[in-house]
């Protein structure tokens, strides 16, 4: 290597993209976030091409092939109207991580919205508003989806809507809390110094400053929807069939339990693997987001 | 080391002392049991599962088979229908007579019947008033339409009652059956409880009505007095268990002795195979229908309904989700019924026929919504039949609903379609007048808000002798089948399962149980 391009390599500034692919490989160095990313990437990938990888059409009755056993042409078996199980799993996928972006994505915009202005405001705002996640937060969340999901008839938007309402108290009491420990710091006030409006305050230096440890909370709370979508489903209070979900496919090989196990299993199975894809995920960002943390968790798994 | 050390020895007598606590209370348990069981004297508990709770006790608003269980077990009916062969046998009754232009019956009562729990003797003024309070509009009861026809009841002694019809009615001793509106109520009781007697039945059957806990259990005690002999255990115990696996665990494992009105297949399947189980069927006098609502286009033409007839694979159905569980229903008389006649227009498997009947009506590519209820089996063989439908072209989706939404969702006419099953005494009238006829609607089941077979029911009602009687529901069932408002889907199979230590029980066609003829071995 010569002294010109050593020169050269100081002179030019890292570009943006060399800076991510630096932090993403420094990222993926924690064990727990690459499995949680590799897995996740996976279901999205399933999800993505559910349609073209099903080796049958999943809404496809047969009655003169119900409960088949795992046979090549079959790999899971068949349902008790002749549908192929593992293509149901799989289209199972979608609604599953539907569920679960939607979810993250409505509650960490509302969650962030009224977290950080109940933190930044102060006062009374935040006295009402903290009585309100409160309440919530000591309402059972699955409760009140049961209540909302009633009222609102069983369908996807309600599930969605239902668990994303129960999971905002929570994204907004952790927004909250990270706001107050920025709101005093020195950068706060020399921004309002020079005279920056508060909204400006709040949306340039608070929310960005306070995103990641809710963002961590969100990718929880993606894989407790999982689960509290496939409760529902479960109930007959998700969505309606025939579209599968691994819910509503571990409630119709309930009573198959005994004789053909493979139907409820392997939905159970898949939402395992969901759930402790994001909880990983959700470790991993944990870890490194968090500079005092990353030395001392990520590292010492490998 | 010590610390450990400690900590175990710790952890040990701590355990020692929940197992001595554990002792303790299991030598206690059977002691307060052999007190309680003394107290009773024999102590014998016949525990029956129920698929669901209680909700109304009164025989004019009952309407749901697990009420129906509790009260048939409470309450007599003039006449009853024999468990094993459905023939209309005496109960409440001594004798009766029919005047010769057959609109006036007169009952002599049997003497010496006492209502429960002191509520006085049997009289014919309670039995005017079981039957009165019915009739009466401002009871709202759900049974009114099946007195039609019935203009007065009178007791002109405390033993005979009359009952004056205002036109012969050649089905009209199956109203008066113990089942729903035939059975009788204690005037005193009803008028001294008002709205508490909707849980309190006092009634004169082989049991009282002791306790119900919501969600939980119901309890009836024997009735020592019972006028056909004292029941054989001295103890019934309803046990609400919802889920069909479990119950057939509980079964299993002794904890229930019977488990009546089994649904699964599978289910039936295994508790057949298991050891110290005995699984009885029988006929049920039931469809389960799909009821098209002929108000609503394109439903309101003939020929998209016989399309859809057609397009349905209900042998599929049966074979393949039910594994020949079930029966075909031609009709929705089924065979159980002395009227049965299977030589109706048949609607056999075919796709082709199907389509080519839409194309007839000029229909393509409907929207069609099925609304059924979210239990089982009624939230899952719509599945497989709305994929028949999209086969041949009709847009059909699924709509399952709770079931109270259910219930206002079909009360409201307004839906498609909806899956209904008129389940009750094997009369004609009852799956027939329910579904076909103008007046079941509002309020009722007709929510095909069908109007096509007024004059021919109304001509079955008043035929005279069983060969009239015959042709003329043979007509009735001709014409519905010829319009399908009402797709019978399957004909209803009653399975119900006991321990071998239950013994004389028979299964009726009724979907309830009646456990009196029972006895508990050991």
């Amino acid at each position: 290597m010569s002294a010109d391009d050593r020169a050269s390599d100081l002179a030019v500034p890292p570009t943006p993209w060399r800076q991510l692919a630096e932090t993403l490989r420094d990222h993926l160095r924690h064990p727990g976030l690459a499995i949680g990313t590799g897995l996740l990437a996976l279901l999205l990938l399933v999800a993505l091409f559910a349609p073209w990888i099903a080796p049958y059409p999943p809404l496809k009755t047969n009655m003169s092939n119900t409960l088949a056993p795992m046979s090549s042409a079959h790999w899971l078996g068949t349902d008790q109207f002749g549908r192929d199980v593992l293509s149901r799993i799989l289209l199972g996928t979608q609604v599953s991580l539907q569920v679960a972006f939607a979810v993250v994505a409505l509650s960490l915009t509302a969650g962030t919205l009224i977290g950080a202005i109940a933190g930044f405001a102060g006062g009374w705002i935040e006295r009402i508003t903290l009585v309100i996640i409160d309440i919530l937060l000591a309402f059972p969340g699955f409760l009140f989806a049961l209540a909302l999901v009633a009222a609102r008839g069983s369908s996807l938007e309600s599930v969605i809507i239902a668990v994303a309402i129960a999971f905002t108290p929570r994204v907004a009491a952790v927004m909250r809390s990270v706001v107050l420990t920025i709101k005093p710091r020195p950068f706060i006030e020399s921004s309002r110094a020079i005279g920056m409006s508060e909204w400006r305050v709040l949306w340039r230096h608070v929310i960005p400053n306070a995103l990641p440890p809710v963002i961590v909370v969100a990718t929880v709370s993606a894989a407790t929807a999982i689960l509290a979508e496939a409760g529902l489903s479960f109930l007959g209070l998700g969505v309606q069939p025939p579209t599968p979900t691994w819910g509503n496919i571990i409630a119709d090989g309930n009573s198959l339990i005994t004789t053909n196990p493979w139907i409820s299993l392997s939905a159970g199975f898949c939402i395992a693997i969901a759930v402790i894809a994001f909880n990983l995920l959700g470790d991993g960002l944990r870890d490194t987001l968090d500079p005092q943390m990353k030395r001392q968790t990520g590292r010492g798994l490998l | 080391m010590a610390d450990r050390h400690d900590r175990d020895g710790h952890l040990t007598r701590r355990h020692l002392l929940a197992l001595a606590g554990a002792a303790g209370a299991g030598a206690a348990l059977p002691l307060d049991f052999s007190k309680v069981v003394l107290a009773q004297g024999a102590g014998k508990t016949l525990r029956v599962r129920m698929g669901s709770d209680i909700s109304v006790l009164d025989p004019s608003h009952i309407f749901q088979i697990e009420n129906q269980t509790v009260c048939g077990h409470v309450f007599n009916g003039l006449m009853k229908y024999d468990q094993s062969t459905n023939k209309i046998v005496p109960d409440l009754a001594l004798s009766h007579t029919v005047s010769s232009d057959g609109t006036v019956y007169t009952f002599k009562l049997r003497p010496g019947i006492a209502f429960h729990k002191n509520y006085g003797p049997l009289t014919a003024d309670d039995v005017k008033f079981s039957f009165d309070r019915v009739l009466d509009p401002k009871g709202g009861s759900k049974y009114t339409g099946q007195l039609a026809g019935l203009v007065k009841t009178e007791a002109p002694a405390p033993d005979t009652v009359v009952l004056t019809l205002d036109k012969p009615a050649s089905g009209f001793m199956h109203k008066l059956t113990a089942f729903n509106q035939g059975w009788i109520v204690s005037k005193k009781a009803i008028e001294e409880m008002g709205e508490k007697a909707k849980l309190n039945p006092i009634g004169t059957g082989p049991f009282t009505f002791e306790k119900w806990s919501t969600g939980s259990e119901v309890r009836l005690a024997a009735n020592k007095a019972y006028f056909e002999g004292a029941p054989k255990f001295d103890e019934l115990l309803l046990r609400i268990i919802k889920e069909e696996t479990a119950a057939a665990i509980a079964l299993e494992k002794g904890e229930i002795d019977i488990f009546y009105a089994l649904q699964q297949p599978e289910m039936i399947d295994r508790l057949g195979k298991a050891p110290n189980i005995k699984v009885l069927s029988r006929d049920a006098n039931h469809t389960i229908n799909l009821v098209l609502n002929t108000t609503i286009k394109p439903l309101d033409n003939p020929l998209v309904r016989r399309a859809m007839a057609h397009a349905m694979n209900r042998k599929g159905l049966i074979d393949g989700f039910f594994k020949g569980t079930k029966g075909m229903g031609h009709s929705v008389l089924t065979s159980s019924f002395a009227e049965f006649t299977d030589d109706v227009p048949r609607y056999e498997y075919d796709p082709e026929k199907a389509k080519a009947l839409l194309k007839e009506a000029g229909v393509t590519g409907f929207k069609f919504e099925i609304t059924s209820v979210g239990l089982s089996p009624f939230d899952r063989i719509v599945v497989p039949l709305a994929e028949d439908l999209k086969a041949v072209g009709i847009e059909a989706t699924i709509k399952i609903l709770e079931r109270g939404a259910y219930t206002q969702a079909r009360n409201s006419g307004n839906v498609q379609s909806c899956i209904t099953g008129v389940v009750g005494p094997p009369d004609p009238d009852s799956p027939l007048v329910t579904l076909y006829a103008k007046k079941s609607f509002p309020p009722g089941l007709n929510t095909a808000r069908y109007e096509g077979a007024e004059d021919l029911l109304a001509k079955a009602a008043g035929a005279k002798g069983d060969t009239d009687r015959a042709a003329a529901y043979k007509a009735v069932l001709q014409k519905v089948m010829a319009d399908v408002p009402v797709i019978p889907l399957y004909a209803d199979k009653l399975f119900l399962a006991h321990t071998s230590k239950v013994e004389g029980l028979v299964q009726n066609s009724l979907f309830t149980v009646f456990t009196y003829p029972a006895s508990l071995k050991g």
